[in-house]
């Protein structure tokens, strides 16, 4: 999963994490958490065109993808993220079973929502320390 | 049927028995060990569109050009009844010609007279097509409902953590919050008042209501009808621009005041933009905050992520200056 780079949590360089979410308020309160956690914040990118043109200028290390934009699926930002070997977490309300069509969302980790700052930042440092 | 068992019937109040069946709302026909009509309810034959006189004494699966021969039918009928005695909502989809598909739960039931081995057959079609579709639509709309309910508990969660509680008491950290919740009802009434769209003016009157015509100077400008969605926003950035005002900006001393204008520009493709201006004047001394506060990310991602347009914020020395540039539908 991604490089053995030298970017980690602590060390040098702060560790970068895309934020897709369209509900402005969560959007700002993900921010701000990820933000006082040492996160340098990619977005938050409202829709999935926003998305994937964050993605065509920078590789974050993590992501954090809401599911549903607007009526409009996170799939194929989803999709993006797994080409490049970037992981990623949901933020949804929907359950296992609203999601069980999608298959690269289906074998996600669902943090939920709303989200809880500890579950969310958790689920980070997983994907951070398993790197 | 033999005489005998046309004898019993008919003493056993036959009469009555049809006047019942004749009046079911249910489709109902009763079928000979041939699979014949020997009896037909109205219902049938309205829900099918078909006349008496045609059905009668006709095989069911021979019946207006063979619509009921369906290898599910054939099967249920002519092989499971006659072994279980009774089956129950069975269901059958179909393309009917003349009523076009429909999903029926067919119940098929052996009539033993007393003393006979009867071969006859009473045969149920329950019309459960729209019953379907309402359940699929109810069920979508409960799943729908369930996910807003869950997105508006965090949208207030996001509001409680973002509002300030640090030097505040709690009374005061209790009134900034209920003071965001009622602009964000406000904001939704807005949207929902107006049905389809709703009207900027109205809209900027709303918000600036707070601070009282004298010190709020709303300039006439063009019409602008809102889409929906773009009003609960718009209400919302302009909660805070009034917010900031009060705190820290021109309405934070006497004399001063804020100047809102707009107007539409429409570009070369024909496609129009909203330009609203917001202006600060007579406040104390302007200084850029040293720390992007959570209002004016607000008012920043809103007007990006929920109006599709964006939001400047200029702190100039006679106050500040927001303009908020919004395409327009």
């Amino acid at each position: 999963m991604g490089s053995l780079s030298g970017e980690s949590p602590g060390g040098t360089a702060p560790c970068q994490v895309l934020v897709v979410e369209d509900e402005t308020f969560i959007a700002l309160e993900l921010e701000l958490n990820l933000t006082e956690a040492g996160f340098v914040v990619i977005g938050p990118a409202p829709t999935v065109a926003a998305a994937l043109a964050l993605l065509a200028s920078h590789r974050p290390d993590v992501a954090v993808l809401d599911v549903n934009l607007r009526g409009e699926r996170v799939t194929p930002v989803a999709e993006a993220l797994k080409a490049m070997g970037v992981p990623f977490v949901l933020t949804s309300a929907y359950s296992a079973a609203d999601l069980a069509s999608d298959a690269v969302l289906a074998s996600a980790r669902n943090v939920g929502k709303p989200t809880k700052r500890t579950a969310l930042l958790g689920a980070l440092r997983d994907f951070l320390d398993g790197r | 049927m033999t005489l005998e068992d046309l004898y019993r019937m008919l003493r056993s109040g036959h009469v009555q028995a049809k006047g019942v069946v004749d009046n079911l709302d249910l489709p109902l026909v009763v079928l000979d060990q041939d699979l014949r009509v020997t009896a037909a309810n109205p219902a049938f034959l309205d829900a099918f569109g078909v006349e008496r006189d045609d059905t009668i004494g006709q095989r069911l699966f021979a019946l207006g050009d063979g619509q009921w021969d369906i290898p599910e039918l054939r099967l249920l009928l002519a092989d499971v009844v006659p072994k279980a005695a009774a089956v129950i909502d069975y269901k059958v989809t179909h393309d009917f010609p003349g009523i076009g598909r429909r999903t029926m739960l067919v119940g098929a039931r052996r009539m033993a007279p007393p003393g006979g081995h009867g071969r006859d057959m009473l045969v149920t079609f329950e019309d459960v097509t729209e019953r379907g579709r309402l359940e699929a639509e109810k069920d979508v709309l409960l799943a729908e409902t369930h996910h807003r309910m869950r997105n508006l508990l965090a949208v207030v969660r996001a509001l409680a953590v973002q509002t300030r509680a640090a030097g505040r008491t709690g009374e005061e950290y209790r009134d900034a919050l209920l003071d965001r919740l009622e602009a964000l009802a406000r904001a939704q009434d807005a949207s929902l008042a107006g049905g389809t769209a709703a009207d900027l003016a109205d809209v900027v009157r709303s918000a600036l209501e707070p601070i009282g015509a004298e010190r709020a100077r709303i300039e006439p400008g063009p019409a602008v009808q809102l889409a929906t969605a773009q009003v609960m926003p718009l209400g919302l950035i302009l909660h805070e621009l009034v917010t900031n005002a009060l705190k820290h900006g021109a309405l934070s001393v006497p004399g001063g005041a804020v100047r809102v204008n707009w107007r539409v520009t429409l570009r070369e493709d024909g496609a129009r933009r909203l330009l609203l201006h917001w202006r600060e004047q007579g406040g104390p001394p302007v200084e850029p905050p040293a720390k992007r506060g959570f209002g004016t990310r607000l008012i920043e991602f809103s007007a990006g992520a929920d109006l599709g347009g964006e939001a400047k914020l200029c702190f100039e020395s006679e106050g500040l200056h927001a303009e908020i540039s919004v395409p327009l539908t």
